[in-house]
């Protein structure tokens, strides 16, 4: 059943300045809070404010995402989970919480949370690749990604589409050899 | 697996293959557990991808008002006095597993932490069991303000009709001032009571269920994932004059829907003065009964939110008297019990 906060959800899909702003006045206190007493600026706590709504939109905008749980604690998790996988970047032991008892957090929210990191891990583990890849390749992938038919991608670039065609696939095979050889690979369950 | 595999794979993904060299293929497929997981990757990134950059403007938009919320939300070492309350909340319970952290130290809880921990849970339950209690409350004060809602409205209307004028001194500037103070309370009330009316009478319509091909795919591509705004101007851009099937009836349902599902982008986004006159259009254009007992619901939503009770009713009834859809009329009819007598 759909919960009432799933009106922040539509309000980011609609980019809702007045809702937005509403619900940055409700939980951004909080987040910040949170990354500040674990070793965090504001502007650490400002990026992973921003990160989990755009990761929230993503998913939003491509799935029929319903919000059966509240809000603050969903949006909680999530920060929680991106500014602990940034904490574990940066040193060498592991960082864990063996508890949740920082926050009430309710079944159904730390399950979606669950869910979510680890949709989020996977588009953050490609997004990174294609950075590895040539300026040639990310361009010609991206075009053809935002929903330009491959012979206009070749037009666009000023190849041939037979060129384009075998490009795209050398791409995609160097792509998923980067995605495969990353040591965690098997950890997200593709 | 070599560059050939990947041009199949494309060439498979995309359904640019022969019905035979499909089967073929996918025979390939299920023999060779190798070609079955890149397959299955070459997908699973292609639709990952695609669904990533396919709202890359959308995207681009929201990271601009998030930057701005974030410098006016986030912008100094401290907390601001509110946040501090909020956080108040969490800090006596995270103080031992945040010192942990830092320490990377794993977290221990105590005794005397155990103890505390059922102190805490008893308050809480404590206080879900108020908030319960203040729900039930606040629910039938609601219910309970509806039905004065109405009630004054209908008293309100006798009181004009009635020939006792003993209460009404017109000379007297004190009764003025306060006739005018108990209207405006009688006409906040009213609009507050139709603006629950309409949120909990009014959800979009579903796309039509054969878009592919029409000159409204891309509007009604946006519509479903909610990006009204967007939706909007699609339909905006869409030349209805190129629907060219050579069946007049597919021009009369693409200029139909049009103005319908350009409307209710309108009402999602609740500008509701600029939905009434697109719904008008699609009244106008619609080629079908059913879809115009359609327009004409959201089109009674749209006068009950803009207080226009008169123009409300007379859809509702024509909507209740129809022949076509009992859903509807039995949605008008429900719909007309609540509203409030008109004098």
């Amino acid at each position: 059943m759909q919960h009432a906060d799933q009106k922040y959800i539509d309000a980011l899909i609609n980019n809702d300045r007045g809702l937005i702003e509403e619900l940055y006045q409700k939980y951004s206190g909080k987040i910040k809070w949170m990354v500040l007493q674990n070793n965090g600026t504001v502007t650490e706590a400002a990026d992973i404010f921003q990160e989990a709504l755009l990761s929230i939109y993503k998913k939003a905008v491509n799935q029929d995402f319903t919000l059966t749980c509240p809000l603050d604690a969903f949006l909680y998790v999530t920060c929680k989970n991106k500014w602990l996988s940034e904490l574990n970047k940066r040193r060498s032991n592991k960082v864990t919480i063996s508890s949740f008892s920082v926050y009430n957090v309710d079944k159904d929210s730390f399950k979606l949370a669950e869910e979510f990191k680890l949709e989020q891990e996977r588009r953050d583990l490609l997004t990174e690749k294609l950075g590895e890849l040539c300026e040639d390749c990310r361009q010609l992938l991206q075009l053809n990604w935002r929903g330009k038919p491959l012979k206009e991608v070749a037009g666009l670039l000023n190849i041939t589409y037979g060129y384009a065609r075998k490009k795209k696939c050398e791409c995609m095979q160097k792509l998923i050899a980067l995605v495969t050889h990353f040591s965690q690979f098997n950890s997200l369950k593709w | 697996m070599n560059e050939d595999s990947f041009e199949r794979i494309d060439k498979y993904l995309n359904g640019e293959m022969s019905r035979e060299e499909q089967l073929l293929f996918e025979a390939e497929i299920t023999e060779n557990g190798e070609l079955a997981s890149l397959v299955n990757m070459y997908r699973v990134i292609e639709k990952d991808m695609s669904e990533n950059e396919k709202y890359y403007d959308g995207e681009l938009a929201l990271k601009k008002t998030l930057a701005e919320m974030n410098s006016r939300y986030f912008k100094d070492e401290g907390l601001f006095a509110g946040e501090r309350e909020d956080a108040g909340i969490l800090r006596s319970a995270d103080a031992s597993a945040i010192k942990n952290i830092k320490a990377n130290k794993p977290a221990v809880v105590t005794k005397a932490g155990k103890i505390n921990m059922a102190i805490r849970l008893a308050v809480a339950a404590s206080v879900i069991g108020i908030i319960a209690v203040g729900v039930n409350w606040y629910t039938e004060k609601q219910y309970n303000l509806q039905v004065a809602v109405a009630n004054k409205i209908k008293d309100s209307s006798k009181r004009a009709n009635s020939e006792d004028t003993s209460l009404l001194n017109k000379n007297n500037p004190v009764n003025e001032v306060a006739k005018q103070d108990e209207k405006k309370i009688e006409i906040d009330t009213v609009e507050a009571y139709l603006g629950t009316l309409y949120a909990q009478n009014f959800k979009p319509d579903q796309a039509p269920d054969y878009t592919e091909g029409s000159v409204l795919e891309d509007g009604f591509d946006v519509y479903q994932h909610k990006r009204y705004a967007m939706a909007i101007t699609a339909f905006d851009r869409a030349d209805t004059t190129l629907v060219t099937r050579g069946e007049d009836g597919d021009q009369e349902h693409t200029i139909f829907y049009k103005h319908y599902y350009k409307a209710l982008s309108y009402m999602a986004l609740k500008n509701i003065k600029k939905a009434i006159p697109e719904l008008d259009m699609a009244t106008a254009h619609s080629p079908e009964p059913l879809l115009t007992i359609k327009s004409q619901w959201y089109l009674s939503l749209a006068y009950i939110k803009t207080n226009d009770l008169h123009k409300a009713r007379e859809l509702l009834k024509l909507i209740a008297d129809n022949k076509e859809s009992a859903l509807f009329k039995t949605k008008a009819q429900k719909l007309m019990q609540k509203l409030p007598e008109l004098n």
